[in-house]
């Protein structure tokens, strides 16, 4: 996640050049409109769209692979529940397993909808910077104090995990080992500590802020305004998102 | 000392948290124009408290303080004094140098050329124009010390600057740059608490040392860090440049 505006070497794409708030509408758009899809059809142009997007962003093979690591396992679960457990035309039996043709196209249909929506939030997030996803969450509707809590949370992440794998290197040299089963005392006592520490450190970072004048006003940047290609980029995503959707409602008519 | 060069002037005061006792105890302390008072102490005396309510982050149980003749409101925003914490992490929280740095003259109200032309400044001043649009927790501990010093003090153009043990965790390199800075900042006054005795002596031209919450020394430093008895007494070591004088 690039959560800096710093400019590495591909910064230059139409995406990162994108204002967030219209680049986050867009997505959010585009997003449902993948939620909606039910059909095999569309299943095609959605992972068209998604993969037109990725080479566009400029983002490495590597980056999205490690973001897709953890969710695509819970996917892949999800998507074998629904081949085995769905009723319909039997394509195979195999003991007491069956696969049916309505379970091999949800499975199809639910791993490409979760994958397309998955890769959009890893455009959106690496090519955008954290603070003006908050900024244009919080120009959205989102209350300030959850857009504080947000940041202050996100930043502070790095200090607290820093923090716990110090402490942890710490115990390791007094002979902890870390992987019985009894060592879920020590661990559970670790964290336990990391969240006192943070306690007390909320408090610091608060004073820190309140001398420079913090009053739960302003932390971000003003909104950059939208100039003419990001209304441009903003309504072309938003008829797509419509497109979709309107084929996906003309196909559940029945008789369709 | 005329009402003009007084930059700080602080009367009996007194403060304690409300689980503990007396952390300072009638505490009385004018600061004039050029002084760089270095307060010394054990660890647990007072320096922090005596710090935050200066700054009107703490609330004193009695006594007043007052900046240029200006009464200190706690919980008001003091622009013209500007503190560097002894954790950087505890006060470098933004996103970006430059987000980081911008903060506190956004806050007084500035934005766009003026904004970027003094974050700029601060950044240019230190040397770490570089690390502008750096994310600060990829940063080491003396360059998230400078990038605190450019947006606690410079681009605030803080007139008393704060600093609660500056060279804690700081190497050799960004020490000597730290040193460097202070004498020969522009800022009226400062108050600069630390265990470095070294620095104190090379930074400051006025030393106190405060002790179970009162001041048990103000002089010279020379006088102060260089008195074998008064040091032992609290539990100061002479600094090792002053032994044979």
């Amino acid at each position: 996640m690039e959560i800096s505006a710093k400019a590495d070497s591909k910064s230059n794409t139409i995406f990162h050049q994108w204002e967030a708030e219209s680049k986050l509408i867009s997505f959010i758009l585009l997003m449902f409109s993948f939620a909606m899809i039910r059909n095999i059809e569309l299943v095609i142009i959605m992972i068209l769209v998604s993969a037109v997007m990725f080479f566009v962003s400029g983002i490495s093979y590597s980056c999205l692979l490690n973001r897709w690591k953890t969710p695509a396992v819970l996917v892949l679960l999800m998507g074998l529940m629904v081949l085995f457990f769905s009723e319909g035309q039997i394509l195979i039996t195999a003991g007491s397993l069956t696969i049916t043709r309505e379970g091999l196209l949800g499975m199809i249909i639910l791993i490409s909808r979760v994958m397309s929506i998955l890769t959009l939030i890893v455009i959106l997030f690496e090519t955008t910077p954290f603070l003006d996803i908050i900024t244009a969450m919080h120009n959205l509707g989102l209350p300030k104090i959850l857009a504080d809590m947000t940041l202050f949370t996100v930043r502070y992440i790095f200090t607290l995990n820093w923090q716990l794998k110090q402490m942890k290197k710490a115990i390791i040299l007094r002979g902890f080992i870390g992987n019985k089963i009894s060592s879920w005392k020590e661990y559970a006592i670790l964290i336990g500590g990391i969240l006192v520490r943070s306690f007390e450190q909320s408090d610091r970072v608060y004073k820190a802020l309140a001398i420079r004048g913090y009053s739960f006003e302003q932390i971000r940047s003003a909104p950059a305004g939208w100039d003419s290609r990001d209304k441009t980029m903003c309504y072309s995503f938003a008829v797509l998102a419509l497109l979709i959707s309107s084929i996906q409602v003309y196909l559940n008519i029945p008789g369709v | 000392m005329s009402e003009q060069e007084t930059v700080l002037r602080i009367s009996n005061l007194n403060f304690s948290y409300t689980h503990s006792g007396m952390i300072l105890d009638n505490i009385s302390l004018n600061i004039a124009r050029g002084e760089k008072i270095g307060v010394l102490g054990p660890n647990g005396t007072g320096k922090t408290s005596l710090f935050l309510l200066i700054t009107g982050v703490e609330k004193p149980s009695s006594g007043e303080i007052y900046l240029y003749n200006k009464k200190i409101t706690p919980g008001k925003f003091h622009p013209e004094l500007g503190m560097v914490f002894q954790d950087s992490d505890d006060q470098v929280f933004n996103f970006s140098v430059f987000e980081d740095v911008a903060f506190g003259p956004r806050n007084i109200g500035f934005t766009g050329e003026e904004l970027a032309s003094r974050v700029n400044h601060a950044l240019g001043h230190l040397g770490i124009s570089h690390l502008k649009e750096r994310p600060p927790h990829q940063l080491s501990g003396g360059e998230k010390r400078l990038v605190a010093i450019a947006g606690g003090i410079l681009a605030m153009q803080s007139r008393l600057a704060i600093y609660d043990e500056p060279t804690s965790n700081l190497d050799m390199k960004f020490r000597r740059k730290l040193i460097n800075f202070i004498k020969t900042s522009n800022q009226e006054a400062a108050l600069i608490a630390s265990h470095d005795l070294e620095f104190i002596l090379e930074t400051c031209n006025r030393v106190i040392i405060l002790d179970e919450g009162k001041i048990a020394a103000d002089g010279k430093p020379q006088d102060i860090m260089g008195n074998w008895d008064l040091m032992k007494k609290h539990s100061l070591e002479v600094p090792h440049s002053l032994w044979n004088k």
